[in-house]
């Protein structure tokens, strides 16, 4: 199991129907394989259609969503004291922020066009990712393994890199065309 | 931006005040460092304030001076100068006269306008001052009857990428040549006005405004100007419309000591109802300064507007709607020379277009001809220019180079492959500009244009840097001829990038349609959008076609670079890098960015 830190930063240009939104709104995230999800509390009254709301939520990745998975993100508005309505989701895969060629625990901002029910485009939402690793025994890191949809050329990880991480593969150890000296390329090892 | 108002969109927009927007993608009404600031800036360039440009103080300082007077010792001054495009020199300004010293430290320091997207070659004239001038204020001298001590050039960039921003150069005599002599040494330091960086970010809001609209309530806006000493007011900023709202909260807006002046200076809060007509209906204003600001914020308290006494109607009157202060905070912002000063650097990358659209090499018509006379092709100019302004913020002078959309020697066609067979990284301007002119004669060219293998090359760069360096930013110039064929990929690579540490310059070069191009150069608001429906947590990309400028190439590098210290800036404030402290060098501090 791998945990997320979300931020959930703001969005934009909120609308309902043709027009922006005016009441407060929150988001709701889960993880594509889970069935609950968490959700930020309401923005502040006047944020309308450009709310922000800077709250961290944490989610758990089951190995499933590591493979293929995506994180559901949706922003839904307030209509009465009690209902709220939907104004628009959007799946962010987990190949987004997991694996490739970033430093695993790099903070790393996203924004994400968000599409309505009647799968229309609405506004935009802006958060930030953190992967937490959960610390092994003899301290070191384990790495999740991240989806690898193709063969990845990468470069090799350097000695000192490997060390720190006590031998456990590293995501990019594939020696690379640019860097000159070889010339050839290798398909993606089994991740 | 002429006609700001006339759309009502871009009408409503906040402007000066608004920050850099450090994260989120966007539409066109959120508001960012390009397009509706353009107004602030060319409203601070009318009145010769260059909003982006730097101005600095430059303090000299010289050593071990030769002698020229036979009784004691010579009474240096020293004199700047920049030197012109045209080779010209321009003065800047001069030092007083130090008496009877040989290792003189001027007092009174020189000022110049930095602009990253130039080079910027100054020139240092040191004299003695003859004692029967001595009564003379140092304008009036005429140089000529002067002793020369000493002349030295060098790169305002060059004093500026210095950790400490000083920089110690030879004395030589006016014409270049070494002279035999020891003439000494000159030493400048670079210092950068302190008290702009402090920036307060103020969120305001209002209470109970007049209504002014007749079916709906009214969409106030503020607009906040500084009281100047010579009477009358300069508007710094104003906030965003808030539309059928009485009781209205805008976005933080922040300010700089460069525009609000003092803590004490007064400014005046307007409050208008927006009206897409332009003539706004004013609802009221106030005077406030920064401290009172501040303590309206601590007191929780409001402030009432004030309608002014008006002709028809006789005294002023205070109106029910408030101001309040909901949010205060004051900030330290760095400035791109902050950074570029502790150690920060950006990297240099370059990729030309090798697809047939270019034409035959060989032949003079075409784009990559090379003239046995010297003369540049386009390619050469671009990387040339740009390359001159960059190399000076990469320390080991090593670039990356590739070419794309060509067979290469091997035969296989490849949309990113190195320009010199010894590597992907070549050494210094000159090794590109060999490597380019090698490659023209080992490629055949072939097609279609791709970039979205180049970017991923630079993104792969960028990335893998990230896991032992904060401290480096990437500038990948694209010199490319035509159309792209992967403009979706290209996309996407570009919206993968745009939280990285990297900036991408495209340079059009020929006849074609750059219209794609223009899209991909988000400036008219709209950010890029992947294929995902992914976006552009910034802009990264800034584009120019070299054609719309023949006549003076200066500006076409310019227009590209102008963006790039911006871009950085808003990289490394939107993830709280701090500039390298002197003690934990190499060590960027993190700071957590949002609360």
């Amino acid at each position: 199991m791998q945990s997320v830190e979300i931020t959930v930063i703001s969005a934009e240009n909120l609308r309902v129907g043709k027009k922006p939104v005016k009441k407060s709104s929150f988001v709701a995230v889960r993880a594509s394989s889970a069935s609950e999800c968490c959700t930020t509390k309401m923005s502040a009254e006047g944020g309308g259609s450009h709310p922000t709301w800077n709250e961290k939520l944490a989610v758990d990745l089951q190995p499933a969503d590591l493979r293929n998975g995506f994180i559901m993100v949706e922003v839904y508005c307030k209509v009465t004291s009690s209902k709220s309505k939907l104004v628009g989701g959007v799946h962010v895969p987990v190949s987004d922020f997991l694996g490739g060629f970033l430093p695993s625990n790099r903070l790393q901002f996203l924004s994400y066009r968000l599409w309505d029910p009647t799968f229309e485009r609405n506004g935009v939402v802006n958060i930030s990712v953190r992967v937490r690793f959960p610390e092994t025994p003899n301290g070191c890191r384990s790495f999740p393994q991240a989806p690898r949809p193709k063969a990845i050329v990468g470069v090799p990880a350097r000695e000192q890199e490997r060390e720190r991480l006590g031998g456990v593969a590293v995501v990019a150890g594939v020696p690379a065309v640019w860097f000159g000296r070889s010339h050839c390329t290798y398909q993606g090892l089994g991740f | 931006m002429g006609g700001c108002f006339s759309d009502v969109k871009g009408g409503q927009q906040a402007i000066g005040g608004t920050h850099l927007r450090p994260y989120g993608g966007g539409e066109g009404t959120s508001t960012g460092a390009g397009g509706p600031n353009d107004a602030v800036d060319m409203f601070f360039r009318a009145r010769g304030q260059h909003a982006i440009h730097t101005q600095l103080e430059l303090s000299l300082s010289a050593s071990k001076l030769c002698n020229c007077d036979i009784l004691s010792k010579s009474d240096p001054m020293a004199v700047v100068y920049i030197r012109r495009r045209d080779g010209g020199l321009e003065e800047l300004g001069r030092t007083e006269v130090v008496l009877n010293n040989l290792e003189p430290a001027w007092i009174q320091t020189i000022s110049v306008s930095y602009q990253f997207e130039i080079v910027q070659n100054l020139v240092f004239h040191v004299y003695d001052i003859d004692t029967r001038y001595h009564n003379k204020p140092v304008k009036a001298l005429n140089l000529n009857d002067q002793d020369f001590l000493g002349e030295a050039t060098c790169m305002l960039s060059e004093i500026v990428t210095k950790q400490s921003r000083s920089l110690t150069l030879e004395l030589h005599n006016k014409y270049g040549h070494a002279d035999s002599r020891n003439l000494g040494t000159l030493t400048i330091h670079a210092e950068e006005p302190v008290a702009l960086r402090t920036v307060v970010e103020i969120t305001f809001h209002c209470t109970n405004l007049d209504n002014k609209d007749l079916f709906s309530k009214s969409d106030p806006f503020l607009r906040i100007s500084r009281v100047v000493e010579i009477g009358g007011s300069v508007p710094i900023c104003k906030t965003e419309v808030v539309s059928n709202n009485l009781n209205p909260i805008w976005r933080p807006i922040s300010l700089n000591t460069q525009q609000f002046g003092s803590k004490e200076n007064p400014l005046i809060i307007e409050c208008f109802d927006f009206n897409s007509n332009g003539s706004h209906q004013f609802i009221g204003k106030l005077q406030k300064s920064i401290a009172d600001l501040e303590n309206l914020y601590k007191d929780g308290a409001g402030a009432n507007f004030i309608f002014p006494a008006s002709s028809n109607r006789g005294d002023e009157k205070v109106i029910k709607g408030q101001l309040f202060v909901k949010q205060f905070n004051k900030k330290q912002q760095f400035s791109f020379l902050d950074y570029i000063s502790s150690g920060f650097e950006l990297n240099f990358m370059v990729a030309v277009d090798f697809t047939a659209s270019n034409g035959n090499p060989c032949n003079p018509e075409s784009l990559h001809y090379i003239d046995p006379f010297g003369r540049l092709n386009s390619y050469q100019q671009a990387i040339k220019e740009v390359g001159e302004v960059l190399k000076f913020y990469d320390s080991d002078g090593r670039f990356p180079a590739w070419g794309f959309g060509a067979r290469t020697y091997n035969g296989t066609l490849s949309h990113c492959f190195d320009l010199s067979p010894g590597g992907f990284e070549v050494e210094g301007i000159e090794g590109i500009m060999a490597a380019y002119s090698s490659a023209i004669h080992n490629v055949s060219l072939a097609g279609p244009t791709l970039f979205g293998q180049v970017i991923n090359r630079a993104y792969q760069i960028a990335a893998q840097s990230l896991s032992y360096n904060d401290s480096k930013y990437y500038v990948l110039l694209i010199i490319t001829d035509g159309v792209l064929t992967d403009l979706q990929e290209t996309k996407d690579a570009l919206v993968r990038a745009s939280d990285l540490p990297l900036s991408v310059l495209i340079v059009g070069v020929g006849d074609a349609d750059f219209k794609q191009m223009e899209i991909l150069d988000a400036d008219n608001g709209n950010q890029l959008e992947s294929s995902t429906g992914r976006m552009a947590t910034r802009d990264i990309v800034q584009f120019v076609p070299m054609r719309e400028v023949c006549g003076d190439q200066t500006s076409v590098v310019q227009s590209l670079l102008e963006e790039l210290p911006g871009q950085f800036l808003s990289y490394m404030r939107a993830r709280g890098i701090k500039p390298l402290s002197p003690i934990s060098h190499g060590v960027p501090v993190e700071a957590v960015p949002h609360p």
